[in-house]
Order: structure tokens, then sequence, then C-alpha cells
């Protein structure tokens, strides 16, 4: 809190109590005045309707007075001839006063005459009727005197509406009756009435005398004791918010100078209390805009005074601020009060002070800034210094991993070979070395994409197979390694690169540095320890796979002939006992075997030498494969002696065959001798066949062979120089 | 110079010589110049002073009746033919035929003899009800009710109410009653509890309720109506002819009234009639008063009538001429009125009108029926009659 602050909220409050204060209790004497005028104007505004009616009724009262001599009211009870006159006169007084609604003119005994606006019906059967014969019996209606009944009967009423637009409906009314004499100029004489006017006053019509007068938020009601008679349509709604209304009775008499009786009502006002408070607001409105403006301006005086008297405290309070900041001079300002101007001097003295022993500690500073400086420089090289020793120890470790993970690794593989090794001893065939290969590969290599080629052996055809490989990449890598395994003594390139892919090769070579196969890896890099890793898996493979191609060569050498390469007996029992088998299990199946026999060979061997009798050999082998069919086997038994075996070897198939073998009878062989010259040499064979369909398979051969020497019989008696080979004995 | 100049010359003198006070006339004939004309011709030819009193058509039975009471009567009232019925309450003057001219028409002549007896001068005939129509509103006259209401709501698209009268004026409604056949005085008898009667009310109302004309209208109101174009028919008498023609001009048109279906409306006739109540004895007076009846019988002034009053002369001379001549719309009040029943004369007449009148009040505010109606009408018209015949 500022002293300047509270100054200023000190001299304010001065300033505005009072006012506010002063205005609180105008306020509240406005509202007690408005209050009391509020409720005079409520009486005077009564007192008011109550004089107008008491008016109106009078003015109605002497009229009707007047009236009652018109001459033709008069003549019309003596003449009918002057009714109709009678009545235009009636009209006339109906359309002129407002409070009457109809009349009737009567005769002596009340019946009607004539009528305005009246309903002659509802008069005659009327209470109205007999209260006013009542009234003339018991000698109420008097000369010139007005006699006035009260009625409740709508229909009586009921013309006042259609006169003038009504908002009430009220059945009540009030009725005049006054006497009429033929001589009305005749004074002093006592005479019976020749009849009466009757004017009929309904309490809508006085309503709305009274209700004209009324403001927007005033609702009247006319009650005769506690009976209301005539209400604003509005009462309903007052009802609902009766709250909010404030209530004046009145008395309303029905009286005048010329009427013999009176009647008397009570008027009831009701106001809105709201709408009334809304006049006393506007005054209140005014009242309080004047006490603002007046409030205001002691807040105006009052601020420009804390302001005078505030400056010098606030000069001080900046002076103070500035130093606070380190500004120590404050020459120049001078301020309205003396206390002020000593504590200025004051302050420039011990600002003088500071300010020297603020340059004495700014030199330490100084000082103790270049010993930190110092200190600063040393610690930045310890911190570079143990900075390349966290490095070195860092790469240390690293190598230390990496070497710890290459020892991993290594026995990792050599677990691996050591496992491939056994597993390829288990292997017999090439396509189980292929398997095991490439999946102890992909797995050592983390699947990286491997294919294995084993080349081509007189034993069996290349075989290849890949893992991991696209087929694209497969086909071009098989098609590119056939290639090159062709030509067996040209070194493999070490990479091959297939569309940005790089394949690296390690051929596989025998003991007797024979091309076996090649292994691919489709790898972007190998380090010279992969390299060697796969060198080793290489070379096992290859031993595996020189073992298993001698292996098979052995076993095919033992089958076959040599001179002819067709296999031999042994083959051919292996053969046949297939077939038996077969047959054994599929009785329909038929085979056939041909027994063939080579006519001459001893006598070629004999007369030009054995060459020429392998020549003569094969020449007959090549005759028998050109005739018979792909899936027919033949075996050369041993010398000039073959089998054929057939399968689907049906009688018929069998003579078919026995016919294209009779067609390459007597060919002959061109032999070339030593000197250069040639000689042709018949060639023939002799046949003799059997089938399954006509003999049983463990005489199949042994009836072939009886029939080929029924043939071979045959061939020597057409050739007997040739019989020498009648010595041979049969094959079975 | 013929011996009647020598004759009227001598009168003129002798009338001069006799000149008395001044003579009073009261009267309520609309056409109020004529009445005027008459008096000032009257006065320029003898010297003569007549003080007129002009009434309303209302009130002026009732005031004549109240001066004979009062004995405050005038030497010559000029009423229509119907009042001298009233000759004993009215204390009118017996006449004899020196009072009348000998060219005086016989139906004119007999609507001036009640009881037998002569009781006034007949000076104008007619006094019949005419159709008038705005010749810019309606472009030909409707010739049957039925017609009119065809038009109706033409006219209401322009804002025009069709037709206007005092509908609540019994002279009116006698028309329609005509139509029917009846009238309210046959032979004497008063027959007003006819099934003609009940018929004609039953019509008459219809008019009211289905829009054609404004039931609340009196006979001020239709004229002022009428005049300001904002109906475009109107039923009045021959007597208001000249002052529609003044206001509407050219665009007035006249016309028969509309009949109901075939049966055409049969209006009243009646004479306008110069009668002298007994005021004085004097015979010089007496000289004077009949000079002024037989002054205004005379052709000359008889065809002034119709030449500036349009009203129908009783000179049988000047009308039979005039039945020759007479052209265009002219014609059309003649005609309209050889449809018209002759207007009783007698005493119950004035009762009659009285009964008729109650009795409609409550037909029309009470809500009787045609047939209650006819029946009270009868029932007042009785008993007044029969109270009033025996106060005589």
């Amino acid at each position: 809190m500022k002293i300047r602050h509270l100054l200023g909220i000190v001299i304010l409050a001065a300033a505005i109590v009072p006012s506010v204060t002063i205005s609180l209790m105008l306020l509240d004497r406005q509202y007690q005045a408005t209050q009391d005028s509020m409720e005079q104007e409520l009486n005077r505004v009564l007192f008011s309707m109550s004089q107008d009616i008491r008016f109106k009724f009078s003015i109605f009262s002497t009229n009707f007075k007047l009236f009652s001599s018109e001459r033709y009211l008069i003549q019309a009870l003596d003449s009918f001839l002057f009714v109709s006159n009678a009545h235009n006169s009636m009209l006339q007084f109906v359309e002129q006063t407002p409070l009457v609604s109809s009349l009737y003119l009567l005769d002596a005994e009340l019946h009607v005459v004539d009528e305005v606006l009246g309903d002659i019906p509802s008069y005659e059967s009327s209470q109205l009727l007999a209260d006013a014969k009542l009234a003339v019996a018991s000698g109420l209606v008097r000369e010139k005197r007005q006699h006035l009944i009260e009625f409740d009967n709508d229909n009586l009423v009921r013309p006042s509406r259609n006169k003038q637009q009504l908002s009430t409906e009220s059945p009540y009314g009030a009725a005049v009756l006054m006497p009429l004499y033929l001589h009305s100029l005749q004074e002093g004489l006592t005479r019976e009435p020749a009849g009466y006017i009757l004017a009929i006053l309904p309490f809508d019509v006085i309503y709305k005398v009274v209700a004209d007068n009324l403001g927007t938020d005033e609702i009247i009601e006319i009650l005769h004791g506690d009976e209301v008679i005539v209400a604003s349509p509005k009462m309903k709604l007052l009802e609902l918010q009766h709250d909010d209304h404030m209530v004046e009775r009145d008395v309303l008499p029905l009286v005048s100078d010329y009427s013999s009786n009176q009647l008397e009502y009570m008027m009831q006002l009701h106001v809105s209390r709201s709408a009334r408070m809304l006049q006393l607001q506007e005054s209140m409105n005014a009242l309080t805009l004047g006490i603002a403006i007046a409030i205001c301006l002691s807040v105006l005086v009052a601020f420009l005074v804390a302001n005078w008297l505030g400056t010098p405290f606030k000069q001080l309070s900046e002076i103070l601020k500035r130093f606070g900041q380190g500004h120590y001079s404050s020459k120049g300002e001078k301020f309205k009060f003396s206390e002020f101007e000593d504590v200025r001097h004051l302050l420039s003295e011990m600002g003088s002070t500071i300010r020297m022993q603020l340059d004495s500690l700014h030199q330490k500073n100084e000082e103790l800034q270049r010993i930190d400086d110092l200190k600063g420089e040393y610690l930045t090289k310890v911190r570079a210094l143990n900075e390349q020793l966290e490095a070195r120890v860092a790469e240390k470790t690293k190598a230390l991993s990496e070497t710890a993970a290459r020892e991993g690794r290594s026995r990792q593989i050599l677990q691996s070979l050591q496992r491939l090794s056994i597993e390829l001893q288990q292997c017999t065939e090439h396509g189980e070395i292929i398997d095991l290969c490439l999946n102890q590969l992909h797995e050592l290599f983390d699947d990286v994409p491997v294919a294995l080629l084993i080349g081509v052996s007189r034993a069996s055809q290349h075989q290849f197979k890949s893992l991991g490989l696209t087929s694209a990449d497969e086909q071009w890598l098989l098609a590119e390694l056939q290639q090159r395994a062709s030509y067996k003594q040209q070194s493999l390139p070490e990479t091959l690169v297939n569309q940005g892919k790089r394949f690296y090769l390690f051929d596989l070579i025998s003991r007797t540095h024979n091309f076996l196969g090649v292994l691919a890896f489709q790898l972007d890099e190998v380090s010279p320890q992969e390299r060697d890793i796969v060198r080793v898996f290489a070379k096992q493979i290859s031993v595996i796979t020189e073992t298993i191609q001698l292996t098979s060569e052995l076993e095919l050498a033992a089958r076959t002939d040599e001179l002819t390469d067709l296999p031999n007996r042994k083959a051919f029992n292996e053969s046949f006992d297939r077939c038996r088998h077969i047959l054994e299990r599929y009785p329909t199946n038929h085979v056939g075997i041909f027994v063939i026999d080579a006519n001459g060979l001893k006598r070629v061997n004999d007369q030009f030498g054995h060459d020429a009798g392998d020549q003569f050999i094969k020449a007959i082998v090549q005759i028998l494969l050109d005739s018979c069919r792909k899936t027919d086997q033949l075996f050369r038994m041993g010398g000039d002696e073959f089998v054929l075996l057939v399968q689907e070897g049906t009688v018929a198939s069998c003579e078919r065959l026995m016919a294209r073998l009779a067609e390459q009878q007597d060919q002959h062989l061109v032999l070339t001798q030593q000197d250069g010259s040639t000689k042709s040499i018949p060639m023939s064979f002799s046949v003799g066949y059997a089938s399954s369909e006509e003999v049983g398979i463990n005489h199949l051969f042994h009836r072939a062979d009886e029939r080929m020497y029924e043939a071979k019989d045959h061939y020597y008696k057409q050739h007997p120089v040739e019989s020498d080979s009648l010595s041979k004995t049969r094959l079975s | 110079m013929s011996i009647k100049a020598f004759l009227s010359v001598l009168l003129l003198t002798l009338s001069v010589s006799a000149k008395s006070a001044d003579i009073e006339l009261w009267h309520a004939h609309q056409a109020q110049d004529f009445v005027v004309h008459l008096a000032e011709q009257f006065e320029a030819e003898t010297g003569q002073k007549i003080r007129i009193s002009a009434y309303k058509t209302s009130r002026v039975k009732a005031e004549l009746l109240l001066g004979a009471k009062n004995n405050v009567l005038p030497d010559i009232i000029f009423v229509p033919s119907d009042f001298l019925g009233l000759y004993h309450e009215l204390k009118l003057n017996r006449l004899d035929d020196s009072w009348l001219d000998p060219a005086i028409s016989a139906g004119a002549k007999d609507t001036a003899i009640v009881d037998g007896k002569l009781f006034g001068v007949p000076v104008i005939q007619g006094n019949h009800l005419m159709l008038y129509y705005n010749k810019s509103l309606v472009d030909e006259p409707a010739a049957t009710w039925q017609q009119l209401f065809e038009q109706k709501d033409k006219l209401s698209s322009k804002g025009v109410r069709t037709i206007g009268w005092n509908y609540g004026e019994m002279f009116w409604f006698v028309a329609f009653l005509g139509a029917y056949g009846s009238t309210p005085i046959t032979n004497g008898e008063v027959t007003l509890d006819t099934p003609q009667m009940v018929a004609a009310l039953r019509f008459y109302q219809s008019l009211g309720s289905r829009g054609l004309i404004d039931p609340a209208c009196d006979y001020n109101c239709a004229q002022k109506d009428f005049v300001e174009r904002s109906t475009a028919y109107s039923i009045n008498g021959d007597w208001a002819y000249a002052d529609l023609s003044d206001e509407l001009g050219e665009d007035l048109g006249l016309a028969i009234l509309p009949a109901i279906d075939d049966k055409p409306l049969k209006p009243f006739s009646s004479t306008f009639t110069l009668a002298f109540p007994r005021v004085m004895g004097d015979s010089k007076r007496q000289a004077v008063l009949r000079q002024f009846a037989r002054f205004v019988q005379t052709e000359a002034i008889q065809r002034q009538t119709y030449q500036h009053y349009q009203l129908l002369p009783t000179n049988s001379i000047v009308f039979n001429a005039l039945k020759q001549s007479v052209s265009g719309q002219q014609r059309l009040l003649l005609q309209q009125l050889a449809m018209t029943n002759p207007m009783p004369s007698e005493a119950a007449m004035a009762i009659v009108w009285q009964a008729m009148a109650m009795a409609y009040k409550r037909f029309v505010n009470n809500g009787y029926t045609p047939e209650q109606t006819a029946q009270y009408m009868q029932q007042v018209a009785e008993k007044e009659l029969a109270r009033f015949m025996a106060s005589r």
C-alpha cells in the first residue's frame, strides 16, 4: 500500500460518503412522497368517478323529468293517433341519453303502449313489472318524482349492447319510473296518472361511463353489497396476480333531486402496483441520475486534490526507485514540501558514499574474474583428456566384442561343418547332398540365397537346386552354370552379376582335379573368412560327391557290356525279376521276350579278326535298337546273344516286332580292311519270342529260346556253311 | 272579353277589396317550392299574403291534431287526402262544389269525399311511389326483384348497395301488399289479417335478410345514399322527382316498380288536397279561401304545377293534355299511376297506419312471425278503431 494511494482513498471517501448518505435519504423521502401521492391519487380517481356518475345521473334525471312532460307522450296515452309521434320522441330521447338503453311508455295499468329498443314480452314477464306495480300500489310513485327500481334481467338490458359497443355483459340494471298526467299544467289537483314512462339504465352502460375515465393499469368493479354486479373482463387476469394490485373502495349512489328513493352501490378500484411503480421508478431514475452526476463531480474534485497531494510522494517514490536501480543523482528536482526536500538531500549524500564503495568492489570483482577464467581453461583441458580416454576404452571394448563374436561364429561354423560332415557321409545320392548342403548353408549364413549344381557324370545327369532365389534368378543362374560347367577345364569366375545382384561362385573339384559342380551365394560382399568357410564346405561336398560318383560308376560297370554299352546278363536278370514281380501284382499286364542270336559271328571273327567281329556285333546291335520301341530293353547276354524285353508284350505286339525285325534281316556290313580294301559281310540273326499272354512267366524265356533255336536251325539249313553255330548251347 | 274573363276580373276586384289579415297555411309536402310558388302567384294576383308553415311529414298529423285540440289551427292545410278522414278531429269545414273547378277530374274529386261529404280541394294527384335509378351505375333497370338480386353482386363489387327506401315506413310496405292483391282496408273493412299480408311480410323481410337493402335506413338516409351514389336504386314518391333530378341530372333514371315474379307492385296513390279547418266563421275570409282554392285549380296554375315541379295536375283538361303530350320518363310517371290502388280517405286509414306500424315493430324487433304480426295488426286496428269511433 502506497501513502499516496491511501491518501487518495481517504480524500475520495471523504467526498463520496456524505454525498451517498444524503442521496439515500433523498431517495427514501422521494419514495415515501410518491407512495403517499399514489394513494391520494387513487382516492381522487375514485371520488371523481363517483362524482361523474352522480353528475351524469343528475343530468339524466333532469332531462327525464323534462321529457315526462313531452306532449306527444301524454297525447299517445289518450289517442292512438299520437303513438308514432310519441315513439319518435322516445327514440330521440334514448339516442341523446347515454345512460338509457330503452324506454317504455306505459298506461295507467303499466301495460305497454309503446317502447323504444325494449323487449315487451320480457318486460311483461319480468320481476321489474311486479316491483313497479307494487311501488305504484304502495304510493311510492309520486307526481314529479322518479322512483328507482333495481332489477336483474338480461333480456331487458340486452338492447344496450347493440346500442353501444360494450365490453361487459351484466344482467343488472336500474329502472326509473315516472308518472305522466294528461293536464300537466294544472297544479294543485289530486289526480291519477294517465300512464308512466319507464327508463332502463343497464349497469353495463354505467360501468362504461366509469371505465372511460380509467387509466390502462386501472380496473373497476361495481358491487351491490358483496355481490359483483359488473366488472371489467380484465378482472380474471388480475385475480391471477392478486399480490400486484392495490384496492380502494367508495360508495356509488344513484340519486338525484327528483328521485324519491336512492340506490346505493360500491365501486372498487384495482390498480396494478407494478404499473404505478413504473411512474415512481421514472421519478426515482431522474433523482438517481442527479445524484450520480453529483457523486461523479465529487469524485473528480477528490481525484484532482489527491493527485496534487500525491505528486510529491510519487516523485519521492521515483527517486527511491532510481536510487534502488543505482541512479543516485537527484539534482534539479525540487519538492513542494521542505520535509521531502530534506529527504532528497540525505539520499544524495548517501548516493555519493555508495558510489565510492561500489568502485572499490568493482576492482575486486575484476581480479576474481581473471582467476575464474584461468580455472575455466584448466577444467576444459581435463575434460578433453577424459573424452579421449573414454573413446579409446570404447574402441577397445568394441574390438574385444567383435573378436568374441568372431570366435562364436567360428565355433558355430566348426560345429556346423562337423555336423555336415557326419550327415554327408550318410548320403547316397546327389539329391540328398544338395538338400542337406543348401539347408545347412542357408541356416549358417542367415538366410543368404544359395544354389548348388552337381555336374554330369557317366552315371547321372547334372542336378541343380537353390534356396531363397527368385525363380528368374534361379533360371538365369542355372543357364550360366551349365554353360560354364560344360568347359570343365576352364576355371570359373569368382563372381557373376545379374541385374545388380552379385553371385559368389565356389567350384567343387575332385581329388583328380575334375569338375564336380558349383556352389553359388547371392551376396553383395564376402569376407575372406567367410570365403574360407565356404571353401571348406565346398571341399566337404566335393569329397562326398566324388565318392558317390565313383560308387555309381562301379555299379554301372558291373551291369554294362563294355563293347556295346548295352546292359548285360546281370542287368537282364534284375530287370526280368522286376517284370515278374509286376506281373504277379498285375496279372493283366503282359511282357514279351525275344531271344536273338547273330548268325555268322564266328565266321567273321575267323575270317576278319575280332575287331571286325566287334564291328559286326555293334552293327547288329544298331539294327536291333532301330527296330525296337524306346520302352523295350535290349540286353547283351554274351557273345552274339541278345535278349529283348518287351513291355506291353502281348502276342500281337510281339508279332508286329517280329515282323519289323524280319524286315531288317540280310543287311550288309561294309568292312575296311587293313590294306584299305572293303569287304561286305551279310548280317542276319535268328529270333525266337514268347509272350506272357500265351506262356507263364517262369517259362517265358525258355519258350523264346526254343523258338530261337528253331529259327537258327532253319537258318543253317538254308546256309549250311555256317553250321558251326549249332554247337552253341542254349542260354536258359 | 268573355263572361268568364269578366267574372274573373270581378272576383279579383272583390278579393282585393276584401283583402284581410294574412292567411295561414300548414303543410308537409316535400316540394316546398311548389307550395311557396302557389302562395306567391296568388299574392301576385290578389295581393293577399299567405303565411306558410312547413312541417315534417312524420309530425304534421300530430301537430294538426294537437292544434285542433287547442284551437290553434291554420286557415288552410295542404295534406294528403287520407288526412280528410280525420275531418271530425281536425275540425274541417265541409265544402260544396263551388270550391272545385269544374274541370277537376272525377277520380281526384273522389279522394276528397269522406262519408259522402266533400272536405278538400285536390290540387295535385299521384303521390305514388316510383323506382328511381342511377344511370351511371345501372345499364338497364330491373323489372323484377329477381333481376335486382342478380345485379346485387356486380354492384357490391363496385362498393354500391343495390337499393334503398324508408324500409320501416308502412306506406312503402303497402305497395308490396298490393302486389299480393290486397289492401289494408277493403270496402270500408280493416283487412290486415290475411294470407296476402302474411306473404307480403315474408317477402318484405327477405329483402333485408338477403342483404338487398339496409333495414335500418330511414327516408333521409335512403335519399342521401341515392344522391351520393352509394345506392344504385331508390324507391321514392313522385314528389321527390324534382329534387332528385336537381341532384343527379342526366344520371337520374325512372322506371316502373319491380314486380314480384309476375305480380306488379301496387303502391297507394292519392291526392294532395287543400282543406279548411273551422277556424273562423268570417264569410269574407271564407271567400278568400275559396278564391285561393279555385285559383290553384286554374288551368294556368295546374299547367305550371307539372311544368315546373313535375307534379301531376288534378285539372282533367291539363291532365289529359299532358297524357297526350308526355314522353320518355315522364310517361312512366303516368304508367305507374295507372298501376296504383287509391288510398282510402276514411278515418280508419289513420288508425290502420298506426296499427300496422306497431305490429311491424314487433315483427322486426321481437321476433313475431308473419302470421302473428298480421293477427296483431288486425287486433290493434280493430281495438283502436272501436276506441276512436267511440270517442267521436
